[in-house]
């Protein structure tokens, strides 16, 4: 008694500790934690990242078209007059220069020509600008233009003699366009990056929305509520995919439950009855046995009794193994034809000590994708119901076919059968028929082949022959 | 999330900077640099160079030439000096053909 | 037979013990993996019953992979209360060479292991089996008795052969089915019982002697009778 008070605080607080992590679950991630949000953001860098690239593309096509177009339009100048320099010197280059000047009717050349004491020859400017000092390379100077400032893109050339040239142009309009369209890509970047965000925010509750109903149903699945299932839109896209799995697992996981509710039933009520029978005769034993002999025989009486029990146990234990279907990975090529032979062959003296006729009908080469151990038990099962009930002088015929669906294995038998009312229950943990009831058997044959066809994907059919019985494997080629 | 946000932002705005043309050396310092060709004094040399051409030819200037060379000559009066020898400049274009066609 | 039982469950050892000796063996014992694994790898046994579930923090499979990596080949039954198939299958890849379900009836115990001890002293392959006046061949597949030559369908010439490789020891139902019928489970009708009947009935009955006897509640033997 004061044990028992002991144990329950003890059981008390080890009970608070799932319970209390069970509380903390369901709670939504904070943001950083969110998987919604990591997916939006992914969006979002994926949009701003291609909308800079498509960006630095316009400006390189436009702005930056723009500049290679100034530079190219000095060098071209810068050939022309080199050329004449070649043809007239000095003085033919002035005068081009000069010409040049007046038909400038795009209002932007800048020539300056300066001897080699850097005094002006001729050109539109008046001295010859300090910074520009190496040749070669492109400047951006400062100009003053009818009393506005502007910009301009000079460069230097170096003449034989010592004389210095400096080609340029005005670019203060193209300036201006440049500065133009950098200040719009950048606002366009900016709305774009606002756009992202908004972007993010649907994505993540999208995500969020589709993931809560499968989130809700399973936090009420693990609150009790099994009779919930994920809803299914319709669509038939990955979503859908993943809500009807998840829904087959938890009708599974229902009617394994199922399994064990009944299972253990089954157990509490006819188990009772072989322990208990062992445990009266061992008592009665105790109280009323007078000689070694009587005890010695109580007690193997009820060795016995504890076999069977302990039988009944590694039956069910097996039924369980096999609908937990973990043993898939055993499966193999089995040929049916050795499977049946072997088993009537093993039936066969018992057989003939009852005067039945055992008769073997397989196809050659018939064979299945499964476990051999499993499938030959569950032939051995059927077979020996079938001899165990079959009258004296009758026929036991095991035969196999293929048909359209697969594979078909069967135990016929011409005796009592199964009544009608009790065929559908036939294959339940434990059942045995009013007829059955004075055979030995523990009742878990049908029920151990019924978990062997499921295993491989296939079911058990009963139909009441008049007489007997036949008993069908419909089992898929594949498995 | 503001972090990277701004992080982003910073490395497309470095993008778009570094793509400038690095030839451009940038030249900012030193005493204002006038460009001569936008003196009402130079708008003169093209009137007169302008005048030179129309007496070398014997036939009578284009109707454009002469229209354009009078607007300019007005505009360069009244002040507006870049447009009055951007017009000059045009006649002066169309001349230079004139005289070299035949 | 020397034979080594690590155990740590007091009444199964005690049980097991005592039966083995009551059998005529020499027995040693070992309550936990530690010590067990010592005496296995230090002395020489003709076989070991070795228990799945150990205190010591040696547990019967590793004691097992321990022996057989130092290239011990000492015959090994494990004894396990797992019974399913997969950890059979487990405990005979660790180098098990038999596997006992608990609980389990001391007499199928017994034969399984002077069998395994049996086959571990490694009679290199033979042509003929003879017991008594019983000869079977195994080239030509024919079995005389006293000469005469008796028909045997190919199901009961390989009982008879294995009844014969196991004279003198018992050999159970369970273990015909696995042997024979190469059966992993028990179909609880007494099939077996029959199969011997009807050899019996070609093999005994026309002689004398009876070779093939019953033994009570554990399986049958074939021996010659004494006296």
């Amino acid at each position: 008694m004061n044990d028992l008070a002991l144990a329950v605080p003890a059981e008390a607080t080890r009970h608070s500790g799932p319970a209390e992590e069970r509380r903390v679950l369901p709670r939504t991630p904070d943001l950083l934690h969110s998987a919604g949000f990591r997916f939006a953001m992914v969006y979002a860098v994926l949009l701003a990242l291609s909308a800079a690239a498509l960006a630095l593309y316009l400006w390189w096509a436009t702005a930056g078209l723009l500049d290679r177009q100034t530079e190219a339009a000095i060098r071209a100048d810068a050939q022309g007059l080199s050329e004449r320099w070649n043809e007239g010197g000095l003085p033919a280059l002035v005068i081009t220069i000069r010409e040049r000047l007046e038909q400038n009717v795009d209002d932007d050349a800048i020539y300056l020509l300066v001897d080699p004491d850097m005094q002006q020859i001729t050109g539109n400017l008046r001295s010859w600008p300090d910074p520009v000092r190496r040749p070669d390379v492109l400047y951006e100077l400062a100009v003053v233009r009818a009393g506005a400032p502007t910009l301009a893109q000079v460069q230097r050339y170096d003449l034989p003699g010592g004389y210095h040239l400096l080609i340029g142009r005005d670019v203060q309009g193209r300036a201006k366009l440049r500065q133009l369209l950098t200040d719009a890509l950048l606002w366009g970047l900016i709305v774009v990056a606002v756009m992202a965000l908004a972007g993010a925010f649907i994505v993540r509750s999208l995500f969020r929305r589709t993931l809560a109903n499968v989130s809700a149903t399973a936090a009420a699945i693990s609150a009790g509520d099994f009779s919930r299932r994920v809803r299914v839109s319709g669509r038939g896209d990955e979503f859908d995919q993943l809500a009807e799995t998840i829904n087959d697992m938890l009708d599974r996981i229902g009617r394994l439950m199922e399994g064990v509710r009944e299972v253990s039933n089954a157990i509490a009520h006819d188990l009772r009855t072989p322990i208990t029978r062992a445990r009266t005769r061992l008592e009665d034993a105790a109280l009323h046995a007078t000689t070694p002999d009587a005890l010695h025989a109580a007690i193997e009486r009820a060795t016995d009794d504890l076999d069977g029990i302990v039988a009944v146990f590694h039956a069910l234990l097996r039924i369980s193994e096999i609908e937990a279907g973990s043993r898939r990975s055993a499966f193999t090529r089995v040929d049916l034809g050795a499977i049946l032979a072997d088993t009537a062959e093993l039936y066969e003296p018992v057989a003939e000590e009852k005067g039945l006729h055992l008769a073997v009908e397989v196809p050659g080469g018939l064979a299945v994708t499964g476990d051999p151990d499993m499938l030959r038990q569950a032939v051995t099962n059927l077979t020996d119901n079938a001899v165990k009930f079959s009258p004296s002088g009758g026929i036991v015929r095991l035969f196999a076919a293929a048909v359209p669906a697969g594979v078909e294995i069967a135990v016929q038998d011409e005796g009592p059968g199964i009544p009608p009312e009790d065929l559908a229950r036939a294959t339940e943990r434990f059942f045995r028929g009013e007829a059955a009831r004075s055979t030995p058997g523990s009742g878990l044959g049908l029920a151990l082949v019924q978990a062997v066809a499921h295993l491989h994907g296939g079911t058990l059919r009963l139909d009441a022959l008049d007489p007997g019985l036949r008993a069908t494997l419909c089992l898929p080629a594949g498995g | 999330m503001l972090v990277e946000r701004t992080l982003a932002r910073c490395a497309t705005l470095g993008m778009l900077l570094a793509s400038v043309p690095f030839a451009l050396s940038a030249a900012g310092d030193g005493p204002p640099v006038v460009v001569t060709t936008d003196t009402p004094e130079y708008c003169h040399r093209l009137i007169d160079r302008i005048s030179e051409l129309i007496e070398s030819v014997s036939q009578p200037p284009p109707v454009t030439v002469s229209s354009l060379s009078s607007e300019g000559q007005r505009l360069c009066d009244e002040g507006h000096t870049r447009p009055g020898i951007l017009r000059l400049r045009r006649a002066l274009m169309l001349l230079e053909q004139e005289t070299q066609s035949p | 037979m020397r034979i080594l039982v690590v155990e740590d469950d007091k009444d199964v050892a005690g049980f097991v013990v005592r039966g083995l000796k009551e059998a005529g063996h020499v027995v040693e014992q070992a309550d936990n993996g530690r010590d067990g694994l010592f005496m296995a790898a230090s002395e020489a046994f003709d076989a070991v019953i070795l228990d799945r579930m150990l205190p010591g923090g040696i547990d019967g499979l590793r004691i097992l992979e321990t022996l057989r990596t130092q290239k011990n080949t000492v015959p090994v039954m494990i004894l396990s209360a797992l019974a399913d198939v997969d950890e059979r299958v487990r405990g005979l890849k660790a180098g098990g060479d038999d596997y006992l379900t608990k609980p389990f009836a001391f007499a199928e115990l017994l034969a399984r292991v002077e069998a395994l001890a049996r086959r571990g002293k490694g009679e290199g392959p033979v042509t003929k089996l003879k017991v008594e006046d019983l000869e079977l061949d195994l080239l030509s597949r024919q079995v005389k008795r006293a000469g005469q030559k008796i028909d045997l369908q190919p199901r009961e010439f390989r009982l008879l052969e294995y009844l014969m490789r196991h004279a003198g020891q018992v050999v159970t139902r369970t273990m015909l089915l696995e042997g024979v019928w190469d059966y992993h489970f028990d179909p609880q009708t007494n099939v077996i019982d029959v199969h011997v009947s009807r050899l019996r009935q070609k093999v005994d009955k026309p002689f004398p002697m009876a070779l093939i006897h019953t033994v009570r509640n554990a399986g049958y033997m074939l021996r010659a009778e004494d006296g």
